[in-house]
């Protein structure tokens, strides 16, 4: 068992195969050897931290992810890697924005890849069929272009 | 409370997963958010490109080489952000037509393109149309074509190459292509190997021309080339297999499954992940729904070629006559061009021998159909229903890789067994299938090697939609089957028992 303190001072005590879908912990329990001493996780909240085991604990016997930065990856993996494919992550991933931004910040941090990479296919899924003003909302950013330069990269949109 | 602000990496992120699912159009509004957002996103826009000397394109994910070329001389950095590239020819009617005419400008756009890791090159399909609409050969394009072809195949930043129903594909221009790392053929193809005089053992500076293949797909395609080209034993640049973590092949032929020993032999100490889509015509059996309880097939079609149990263990040998690339001069007799590869193994296959195999999946149909009655008593019952399945054939595949002299029986490395299976035809037929002799294949083989930690099916079913019969479109609706699975009497009980998983794919 492997004890983790969040960043609200809430323990948990997870399983180390669980514990060590993040290569963050896995590492710094490789670099602390045998002991009880807890890990801080000091950019994660015990509010999203609870989202974030509920999917490592899901997910603990899922095949490592494929790493296809040298082009490698076969044709059934790129298919896998492209979907959602349960209804259980669809459900997981069905909560208020601002937590799946959070969502995505820890497994960032954390460095959980398929939580990333679900976390960031069900946002990319959420702007799917949006307009301009409405990705602005869901991302909090403000237009700063000017409207002469707005309408220069419409203009470039439209005829490329 | 409003969202967190993402740092641009993770933005970039996202990004990335929408151009890889048909994101696109989403793609060119971001663009339009904010200035940063416009830079991380204008390279996302090229990082697939499909180029066609179509007409018939898809204007959010197609472009003319004409309109391409145009913009990338206005924006000369964007080319550099392709990465992925297919060329999909498919207007002109060769031979009839000039193709040095049309490849001017679709080869000229290519030499822009200077990071690309991985090429489709594909006989462009109509919509909705599973052929080709004309056979293209290789040779029918131009010279410059051809060459420029060649020259981007060279890129040290290539990867992977796909090939899909070009007619004669040569596949020795692939030789010596060290970076390649994944290869996916689809159709017919050539191979012509060097003469009889260089061939000795490999050295091991030799294996430094040869590209180390990490993924493998034969969909479609006359194996017996292939296999002459990946195992020609005096080719010293031919790709080297034994690295292989992943493996698809297609059974559509009795070739290609006779010849999956030699491609397994060669990777079997470093395969993965291994993809069988079993064709119907080789793999299924035929029952009468009356025959539940006997479970006997049908009198076999002619087509139906299951092969006896144990499937792999047949001697395997392997010959094949190929061209030479150099012909040995003029005035030499036509049989001094041609060369006879031959190759055997030492001993038969089994699948118990991929030591490091951790998912196998496989891609099976079950059909429902009429089917003569056993015994009409009138013209009215002459035909009964019935259905096929493959379920014999996966029981003999587990069977062989529980065998006594594998590697399974020692150290087991199987985490994850699919089944993907497509239903076509009647669900009223299909409830009537007994999943008896899948269920206890299934049951006797997850106790057996401890380290399976999931089995799963993954189930469609395709029906005729009435609203589109007339477009010959088919529904997909695999929740109706899972529901019949959970049902039944011998399946249900291991989804109970949570032996065998069962989801419907989200396509």
């Amino acid at each position: 068992m492997v004890i983790l303190i969040t960043s609200d001072n809430v323990k948990y005590v997870v399983e180390k195969d669980v514990a060590e879908l993040s290569v963050l912990v896995k590492n710094m329990l490789e670099d602390i050897g045998p002991s009880d001493e807890p890990i801080p996780l000091h950019n994660v909240t015990s509010t999203v931290f609870n989202k974030v085991l509920e999917y490592c604990i899901y997910h603990r016997n899922d095949p490592p992810p494929s790493d296809d930065d040298e082009g490698c990856a076969s044709p059934l993996h790129k298919y896998l890697a492209s979907h959602i494919c349960s209804e259980w992550d669809q459900r997981f991933f069905d909560v208020d924005q601002a937590l799946l931004f959070d969502i995505i910040l820890a497994a960032n941090y954390l460095d959980i890849k398929t939580l990333l990479d679900d976390a960031c296919k069900a946002v990319a899924h959420l702007i799917q069929g949006k307009s301009t003003e409405e990705i602005r909302g869901i991302f909090n950013i403000v237009n700063d272009f000017t409207p002469e330069e707005e309408a220069r990269v419409k203009k470039e949109n439209v005829s490329s | 409370m409003p969202p967190q602000h993402l740092p641009p990496e993770l933005h970039d992120f996202i990004f990335s997963h929408l151009r890889n699912t048909s994101g696109i159009p989403s793609l060119r509004v971001c663009l339009t958010v904010s200035k940063a957002f416009h830079e991380l996103v204008e390279p996302h826009l090229y990082h697939h490109l499909t180029l066609t000397n179509s007409n018939d394109l898809d204007r959010c994910f197609e472009f003319s080489p004409e309109t391409i070329l145009k913009f990338f001389s206005a924006k000369p950095y964007l080319a550099y952000h392709v990465r992925s590239l297919k060329i999909s020819l498919g207007s002109r009617s060769y031979p009839y037509r000039s193709a040095e005419s049309e490849d001017t400008l679709l080869v000229a756009t290519i030499m822009l393109l200077q990071g690309v890791k991985s090429i489709c090159l594909e006989n462009r399909r109509l919509k909705g149309v599973c052929m080709p609409r004309d056979w293209l050969r290789w040779t029918h394009t131009s010279v410059e074509f051809r060459s420029t072809f060649l020259q981007i195949l060279k890129l040290p930043s290539m990867r992977e190459i796909r090939v899909e129903d070009i007619s004669e594909f040569p596949l020795h221009i692939l030789n010596g292509l060290t970076s390649l790392r994944t290869i996916s053929l689809s159709g017919l193809f050539l191979y012509e190997a060097t003469p009889n005089s260089s061939a000795s053992q490999l050295s091991s500076r030799d294996k430094d021309k040869r590209a180390q293949l990490k993924s493998l797909t034969l969909e479609d395609c006359y194996s017996d080339v292939v296999l002459a080209w990946l195992l020609d034993p005096s080719s010293r640049t031919s790709p080297d297999i034994s690295r292989i973590t992943h493996f698809k092949i297609n059974t559509r032929s009795e070739s290609a499954f006779k010849n999956l020993p030699f491609v397994l032999s060669g990777c079997k100490s470093s395969l993965e992940v291994l993809e069988i889509d079993a064709c119907p015509d080789i793999v299924n059996l035929f029952y009468r729904t009356g025959e539940r309880e006997t479970r006997m097939p049908i009198p076999t079609p002619s087509r139906n070629v299951l092969p006896p149990s144990p499937l792999l263990s047949r001697l395997p040998s392997f010959g094949i006559t190929v061209g030479i690339s150099q012909p040995p001069g003029p005035g030499s007799a036509p049989s001094s061009r041609l060369k006879t590869i031959s190759v055997s193994l030492p001993s038969p296959f089994f699948l118990s021998y991929l030591s490091a195999l951790k998912h196998l999946k496989f891609d099976l149909t079950i059909f429902s159909a009429k089917v003569p009655a056993a015994n009409p008593t009138s013209t009215e019952d002459f035909y009964t229903d019935g259905y096929s399945t493959p379920f014999e054939w996966v029981r003999c595949m587990l069977e062989e890789l529980l065998l006594p002299d594998g590697h399974m029986n020692g150290s087991h490395s199987l985490e994850r067994l699919t089944l993907d299976i497509v239903f076509r035809g009647d669900l009223d037929v299909l409830s009537k299938i007994s999943w008896a002799p899948l269920a206890c294949a299934l049951s006797s083989f997850s106790p057996a090697v401890p380290s399976l930690k999931n089995v799963e099916i993954q189930a469609r079913l395709y029906k005729k939609d009435a609203k589109s019969s007339e477009l010959g479109e088919m529904k997909n609706d695999g929740i109706e089957v899972i529901e019949l699975l959970k049902r039944d009497e011998d399946m249900g009980l291991l989804i109970k028992r949570g032996l065998v998983s069962v989801s419907d794919m989200i396509l």
